[in-house]
């Protein structure tokens, strides 16, 4: 991460500045630490046990739910990095009729909320039989992030100078040549940067497995500690808790491991959840 | 063959985005207008502006509408105003800066179950953090049923919400102090702008680009707004933590009112994009 220049001379008002962001960082904290004290209520790290081993008719429930998420979030960002990435590059490179119309089109249908389609798209899944499979989620996933995936790749692709493509086109290259040997290697940046905020949004989707899926086996990890509530007693938090840290804790690795791609994928699209 | 290639490219995204986004969004106005409901798709009469009558004059819509305002408002200001201190704070480089950043952050890479789940167990009146706090401190008398109080229970998720996003905000403030140049600073200092001063005139409105990102995030994400209350409130109690989205949810999944649900995703699509509109106006305006 880039430098914070470290102050070594604590001036007066420094001292007050350290103190309200330790109690900022108190407030902050006390929320994911209470819950994690509520994970070992009861039986303690046995909680974490029986989330674990927890079965529903014979199968492990969690790690199947690790494994929808890994299926339906892959397979969402898949097709959404190639298509955005084919589409990126012709608008911001090709020239064509319709170009900026079409490119403000796609981009306004950002504000869409799930719900809103839910019903319209489930029919349409139901038409071409996709209703039981994953794509049951990953139709959704797909078509409400690419706008935001589209916008970052455009203009990552409109930075890089049109010498680029001239050169290679007087070698010989043709269309897809040059997005696909020329061009791609120079976003991939930008790729990775899409790929982390993109995963984030899709790994942590509640509204999209609860409302479009209706297999069972299929359910991802987002859903878990809601069958943990049904499941068990009222009184019975330490299971549910330590479900809801076990579901933390790979965003959380993420997150420190893949910082500065997040932040720089952030700021060039401009999104909340 | 040259002419078509352009179209092929974006051929894939542009279908997708047709088929599952356009044509729901027309689906819904074109129910918005009829009295759907259920499943049978034969069972359709036209309605004209009957559902759009109906939904106006739902009380639990209004409510709907004046809590998507509160909650849009007081978002974004929280979120502003404890970001850009945080930013500022963090930006003096002192000893846990680097943790500081991170404990501030992380709640936003968090899933909204989780945040739901957690500050359900922190407004539990009887053994929860919040009340346990407010009566281990001598403050008995602040305690209160916090999610079932028809009252605060608003206020209660506005909490959680900020506290889930604010953290995010650092990135982009922090990238819109890196831009502001040093040199309006120091020229403001040789004319003897104090602290507050430079503060006010200079740091504050320059940093333009990166508030309308955050009031754009707010008010979009405020209209989008489901998974905290489903989980935390659903709507209740008795309607005060109502949003659009969880009556729109609830006049689907309930009733199988589609007409009506579909005249709300109909307003809602209109506001947002009014909002979006004028938003992008401004920043343009500037440019």
């Amino acid at each position: 991460m880039k430098l914070l220049h470290k102050v070594k001379k604590y001036k007066a008002g420094d001292w007050l500045i350290l103190l309200c962001l330790i109690l900022l960082a108190v407030i902050w904290i006390v929320p994911l630490v209470n819950s994690f004290f509520l994970s070992l209520k009861g039986n303690g790290l046995v909680n974490y046990q029986t989330v674990f081993t927890f079965q529903i008719k014979g199968q492990y429930f969690l790690p199947r739910m690790f494994l929808n998420s890994i299926l339906v979030v892959g397979g969402s960002l898949a097709i959404i990095l190639v298509f955005s990435s084919l589409a990126a590059y012709a608008f911001s490179k090709l020239k064509f009729r319709g170009r900026n119309f079409l490119f403000i089109l796609i981009l306004s249908f950002y504000s869409i909320p799930v719900i809103s389609i839910l019903l319209p798209i489930s029919t349409i899944e139901r038409f071409l039989n996709l209703k039981d499979t994953y794509f049951a989620m990953i139709i959704p996933m797909v078509a409400i992030n690419l706008p935001l995936a589209l916008m970052i790749l455009k203009n990552f692709f409109d930075t890089i100078p049109d010498s680029f493509i001239e050169a290679a086109t007087i070698d010989g290259s043709n269309t897809f040549t040059t997005f696909f040997y020329v061009l791609l290697p120079m976003v991939s940046p930008a790729v990775v940067n899409v790929l982390v905020v993109v995963f984030m949004l899709t790994w942590n989707d509640y509204t999209i497995p609860l409302m479009f899926n209706s297999v069972q086996s299929h359910y991802t990890l987002t859903m878990a500690p809601g069958f943990f509530n049904l499941a068990l007693n009222k009184s019975d938090i330490g299971p549910l808790f330590a479900s809801i840290i076990v579901i933390a804790i790979p965003t959380i690795i993420f997150y420190i491991f893949m910082q500065d791609k997040l932040k720089s994928g952030l700021t060039a699209g401009g999104i909340k959840e | 063959m040259k002419k078509v290639t352009p179209y092929l490219y974006i051929l894939p995204c542009f279908l997708t985005v047709t088929v599952f986004l356009l044509i729901p969004v027309l689906y819904n106005i074109t129910v918005s207008f009829t009295d759907f409901k259920g499943i049978d798709l034969s069972n359709m009469t036209w309605n004209g502006i009957g559902n759009y009558k109906t939904l106006f004059a739902d009380p639990n819509f209004r409510t709907a509408i004046k809590n998507t305002v509160i909650f849009m408002a007081l978002t974004i200001v929280f979120q502003v105003g404890i970001s850009l201190v945080m930013t500022i704070f963090l930006e003096r480089g002192l000893i846990g800066s680097r943790l500081f950043e991170v404990i501030f952050f992380v709640p936003s890479v968090l899933s909204s179950v989780i945040i739901a789940y957690t500050f359900n167990q922190i407004y539990e009146p009887n053994f929860g953090f919040l009340n346990s706090f407010l009566g281990a401190v001598g403050l008995k008398s602040l305690q209160h049923i916090w999610l079932s109080d028809m009252r605060l229970a608003l206020y209660c998720i506005l909490a959680a919400n900020v506290y889930q996003w604010t953290g995010m905000g650092i990135i982009y403030y922090r990238a819109g102090l890196a831009n502001i140049s040093h040199d309006v600073y120091e020229s403001a200092t040789i004319d003897g702008a104090g602290y507050w001063q430079r503060f006010r005139y200079i740091t504050f409105p320059l940093l333009k680009p990166a508030h309308l990102t955050m009031v754009l995030m707010g008010t979009i994400g405020t209209l989008k707004f489901f998974d905290l209350v489903y989980i935390m409130t659903q709507g209740g109690p008795a309607g005060a933590t109502e949003f659009p989205m969880t009556y729109l949810y609830k006049r689907f999944s309930l009733e199988a009112n589609n007409g009506l649900a579909s005249a709300l995703a109909v307003v809602i699509l209109v506001i947002a994009f009014v909002i979006s509109a004028l938003q992008v106006k401004l920043f343009n305006r500037d440019e």
